[in-house]
């Protein structure tokens, strides 16, 4: 037996001697030797690299839907620093008012290479017991590098997907979540069904300007227990609507090229369909798909339906439209459904 | 005179256990389940079929979540645009509980083009 396992090593130490006297072999290890000895190495990081940290202070009222300008303008800042090499430390630990949307919006810049560029970032949790229970249990530390492990909520799904695809088995699952803990009609399912593929869809094809179907999507399904409302955000950071879209009519263009025509003066076109994404195949039958998430979004299970994308904030429940101070670099929905449970 | 009479049976299509009770987007590339993948499996070959045999294709909807309109579009919008609105009507018969769904897929191929 002994001469068997001697004869194999032999065999193995063979080959490899064999390798090494090989001449490709020897001008890779030449070449490794070089580098090695002139430190222009990868693995040498520079010194200075990253500057310092820097602790950004979160609003203290810590929400996108409601304080829009606010969480841009923090994002902003954050991401200025991350530009100039600064690492930036999250800092949520002092806010007073919170909603839940902010946590997919915080994990999906985190996340971005555009956003982050590869500077690190780092982050706390909310000393507001209910706010960090919420931030913990929401699936967020499954995203980090965290020295806890927390068990995600039973009704809450944070998801995010990197294959750039419409996930109809992720769309089923929500609405099966959502159906269930607002106690909605069946009659619902359908309208809520359709506007998850819709936002999948839309996110696959408009948000990167260069490639269709590069940009991720971010969703988050999140059942408050206190209120027992459920509530949906899906995003991309990708270029946003306003930019991906193409205007048709000709004074529009020329008004959008002078900067007399704002992204304001495109939601009517937006949402009834009137416009043309970037996309250049099929475009006689494609863009019925915002115009069905509008006539969707007057249904009297959502009890809001936000749209923000660059610029602009729509409130598709009312058609109120605003123009915001600072840019959201993709698109952001938010629905809140209605809780049934109580009637 | 022996008389050989043939009834010819209708063919069908349901859609929840034939090909999926969670319908995807519009293009195969885009995901699974897309109208593209269902119009090209299952929706063209039997429509093509049902034309060669004159009889009528009978497409049963229920029991599926939902029927997103790039689905709708990437499939019977498509058929409509090849064969024609008239031709796809008169051969294909839809069963749904939900009359608005036979609507919406009716809607599409009268008028696939948006504008």
């Amino acid at each position: 037996m002994a001469s068997i396992e001697e004869n194999k090593i032999g065999k193995i130490r063979g080959t490899y001697q064999e390798k090494r006297s090989g001449k490709t072999y020897r001008i890779a290890r030449q070449r490794r030797l070089k580098r090695w000895k002139d430190s222009k190495d990868f693995f040498v990081v520079p010194k200075g690299y990253v500057h310092n940290i820097v602790n950004l202070s979160a609003p203290i009222n810590f929400s996108f839907i409601e304080y829009t300008n606010d969480v841009l303008e923090y994002l902003k800042v954050g991401r200025e620093n991350l530009k100039n090499h600064n690492a930036i430390r999250f800092d949520v630990s002092k806010i007073e008012y919170f909603t839940p949307e902010v946590i997919p919006l915080l994990i999906s810049h985190i996340k971005e290479i555009s956003f982050n560029n590869k500077v690190p970032i780092h982050g706390n949790a909310p000393e507001n017991e209910k706010f960090r229970q919420i931030f913990t249990q929401s699936g967020l530390y499954n995203y980090v590098k965290s020295k806890k492990k927390y068990k995600i909520a039973e009704n809450n799904l944070l998801h995010k997907e990197a294959n750039f695809k419409v996930k109809p088995d992720i769309a089923a699952r929500s609405v099966e979540m959502i159906i269930k803990n607002c106690n909605c009609n069946q009659e619902y399912v359908e309208p809520i069904y359709n506007i998850f593929i819709e936002l999948m869809s839309n996110t696959h094809h408009h948000a990167n300007l260069k490639q269709y179907g590069y940009s991720k999507w971010w969703l988050y399904v999140f059942h408050d227990e206190t209120t027992k409302k459920i509530s949906l955000s899906f995003l991309d950071l990708g270029v946003g609507i306003f930019k991906s879209m193409i205007v048709r009519t000709y004074l529009k263009k020329i008004g959008r090229s002078l900067k007399l025509v704002d992204n304001v003066g495109l939601v009517s076109d937006l949402l009834s369909g009137k416009v043309q994404s970037r996309i250049d195949i099929d475009n006689e039958i494609r863009g019925k798909g915002i115009p069905q998430i509008v006539e969707y979004s007057k249904l009297e299970c959502f009890e809001k339906f936000l749209l923000i994308t660059n610029d602009v904030k729509i409130d598709l429940k009312t058609d109120k439209t605003e123009k915001l101070t600072s840019n959201l670099r993709g698109t952001f929905y938010y629905i809140e459904f209605k809780n049934y449970n109580h009637e | 005179m022996n008389l050989k009479i043939i009834i010819m049976n209708n063919l069908e299509i349901h859609v929840a256990t034939e090909f999926n009770k969670a319908l995807g987007a519009r293009y195969i590339y885009e995901g699974q389940f897309s109208g593209q993948q269902f119009l090209e499996t299952l929706l063209s070959p039997r429509f093509e079929e049902a034309k060669e045999k004159k009889v009528k294709l009978v497409i049963y909807l229920d029991g599926v979540l939902g029927y997103p309109s790039s689905f709708v579009s990437g499939s019977f919008g498509k058929l409509s645009m090849s064969h024609g609105a008239e031709s796809v009507l008169a051969t294909i018969e839809f069963v749904s509980s939900n009359s608005l769904r036979i609507e919406k897929i009716v809607r599409e191929i009268t008028k696939p083009i948006k504008k």
